[in-house]
């Protein structure tokens, strides 16, 4: 029996940080079990009247496995850049099963009875918006990685802010233009797409 | 994005809507490809703001979907669970396995002896009690940790032959290990304390194991002969330190439980949340209850062994005759050595829960092994455990 545990988190992320590209893919499929047993956990909770607090089941996840003295963090913001990564990682294998799956379309990011649509399929394209990322962080690596923070992880301005040298305004500054951004390459009329 | 292009378009997204425009025009002077960059950006705004977008975090997409994949799963369970226990009656067929005799039961279900007609084979069959049967998320969970221990294949842990269902009800038929459960081998009569510690130190090899792991939330196992078991320890050495020590705590389990899942032997931090989740979600369970107790009092810090007390006070209400699981796990913290003050803690609350009277009728060898324990100090007691397993083992 292969020894792909839990316990193997915190070699996985060490491995990772050194340069090896499976590892990733190892924690990816860790996290992934786990944030699974939790939302199972969670669902019977929800029954005695408990919400599902998302961002507090994904962070949650997280916090399991990995142990945290074991990995030396730079900071917080550091540990979340981490988990961002293996999420955004997750999410992209979820719209990829979805999609093979065509059971319910390719994963949207707005209800799909949202009027107006961006990608003409009911809403944001995951894997576009993805895709638009990749180009955000090659453009300006600091402004992706607050989208990754706030949108992916879930973190406020403020928690955002933490990331050395960046302050609660420039979080908002890049936010407020990011979303421009990203929106503006999803509907087709970026640099990229005109260039393209 | 150019600096100068950030810098317009933060200020002309203060401006009203209407008004942008001509302010660009203004602000770019003449800059005709500054002006369509800065613009095309703002013509954005309108569209994010009506999409929501970004608005929501990611993880809540992930929990969505997560939710969705998990009604899904629950909705494969059976569309309602009717009585299985009409059923489950000695003499009575199901399917084309007859039921024998009751193996015993625990928190979460029940076990059967029952004979394969068609293969002409005695089998445990297993269901769950009358209300979780009613219960869809704990008969997606039945399933689910059914399939998770089809799939492994250990000597310690008994095969699962089928997944069955008859009606409404779901049952498990698993190997029939025939014997004596350790618990019917401690109440027949007082075990000698050669036999146990060599029993207990198996465990501990087992559990001190480096390789003592296998990460795969491995469910355990039910009516274990007594002598099988002992063997088990030692072949034990691929499974979880915490698997082996359920192994040994609840050698009465004819019932299977989720065994933790990839702790650190010594990461209590976590095992204690697991532990405490698990009861959560089975808090008629008093051997975890139990077993968080010996863990918090493990920790020692005087908030964890305050709970501790409260822990086993509980467990000692709910099930008093069900000790097993705490004083072995003492005991088995005995032979290591370690945390004597959470020891001698948990040990005076265990004497607080109980009637010493009633204790010291009790003709089970971990009791009276508790009271005597309990009355002397500790690292003198460990000392005299350590020499009866040099000289016997």
């Amino acid at each position: 029996m292969k020894n792909t545990g839990v316990k193997d988190v915190t070699r996985l992320l060490l491995a990772w940080r050194n340069g090896n590209r499976a590892a990733l893919d190892k924690l990816v499929s860790l996290v992934y079990d786990e944030l699974h047993r939790l939302a199972h956990h969670y669902m019977r909770r929800e029954n005695r009247g408990h919400e599902l607090q998302t961002t507090e089941l994904v962070n949650k996840a997280w916090l399991r496995l990995v142990d945290m003295k074991q990995v030396e963090w730079q900071d917080r913001v550091h540990f979340f850049a981490v988990s961002a990564r293996i999420m955004r990682q997750i999410l992209v294998d979820i719209a990829r099963e979805r999609e093979s799956e065509k059971r319910g379309g390719r994963i949207t990011l707005v209800p799909l009875d949202e009027a107006l649509t961006v990608s003409g399929e009911g809403g944001t394209d995951f894997l576009a918006l993805n895709e638009a990322l990749e180009r955000l962080a090659a453009e300006d690596e600091r402004k992706a990685r607050v989208v990754e923070l706030r949108f992916i992880v879930g973190l406020s301005v403020d928690e955002t802010a933490e990331v050395p040298g960046v302050g609660a305004d420039t979080v908002i500054r890049d936010w407020r233009l990011s979303r421009l951004w990203l929106m503006r390459e999803l509907s087709g009329g970026g640099a990229h797409e005109a260039a393209g | 994005m150019k600096p100068q292009v950030e810098e317009l378009c933060l200020r002309a997204l203060d401006l009203e809507p209407d008004e942008r425009e001509a302010w660009l025009a203004t602000a770019c002077a003449g800059d005709e490809a500054l002006r369509r960059e800065v613009s095309s950006l703002l013509a954005q705004e309108e569209r994010a703001e009506q999409l929501h977008f970004l608005e929501q975090p990611a993880s809540k997409l992930m929990a969505d979907w997560l939710r969705d994949s998990e009604e899904r799963t629950l909705a494969e369970g059976p569309a309602e669970a009717a009585s299985p226990s009409a059923a489950f009656v000695p003499g009575e067929r199901i399917l084309h396995y007859l039921i024998l005799e009751p193996l015993g039961a625990g928190g979460s279900g029940r076990v059967f002896l029952a004979r394969d007609e068609k293969l002409l084979r005695p089998v445990a069959i297993k269901c769950l009690t009358d209300e979780l049967a009613q219960d869809k998320q704990w008969l997606a969970r039945f399933r689910r940790e059914a399939r998770a221990l089809a799939s492994l294949n250990h000597p310690s842990i008994a095969t699962i032959h089928a997944l069955e269902q008859s009606g409404d009800t779901l049952f498990l038929v698993m190997e029939y290990v025939e014997g004596q459960t350790l618990l019917d081998r401690f109440r027949a009569g007082r075990l000698p304390v050669s036999e146990t510690l060599a029993l207990y130190n198996r465990a501990i090899a087992a559990s001190h194991s480096e390789e003592a792991y296998n990460g795969r939330g491995v469910l355990y196992f039910y009516r274990h002969d007594y002598e099988r078991a002992a063997a088990d320890f030692q072949r034990a050495r691929d499974l979880h330190p915490n698997d082996a020590l359920f192994h040994a705590n609840l050698a009465n389990a004819r019932y299977w439980i989720p065994a933790l899942r990839g702790l650190a032997r010594t990461d209590y931090g976590r095992a204690i949340s697991l532990r405490r989740e698990e009861l959560r979600d089975t808090p008629q369970e008093p051997s975890l209850r139990a077993q968080l107790a010996v863990w918090l009092a493990r920790r020692g810090d005087a908030a964890d062994l305050k709970e501790a007390r409260d822990a086993i006070e509980l467990a000692l209400v709910q099930a008093p005759a069900d000790l097993t699981c705490l004083v072995s796990s003492v005991f088995v913290w005995q032979l290591t050595g370690d945390h004597e003050r959470a020891v001698s803690q948990a040990i005076e609350a265990v004497r607080k829960g109980c009637n010493p009277d009633e204790l010291r009728r009790d003709p089970g060898w971990k009791r009276s092994l508790l009271i005597r324990n309990s009355s002397r100090p500790f690292r003198q007691n460990a000392d005299e455990v350590r020499s009866w397993n040099r000289g016997r083992i």
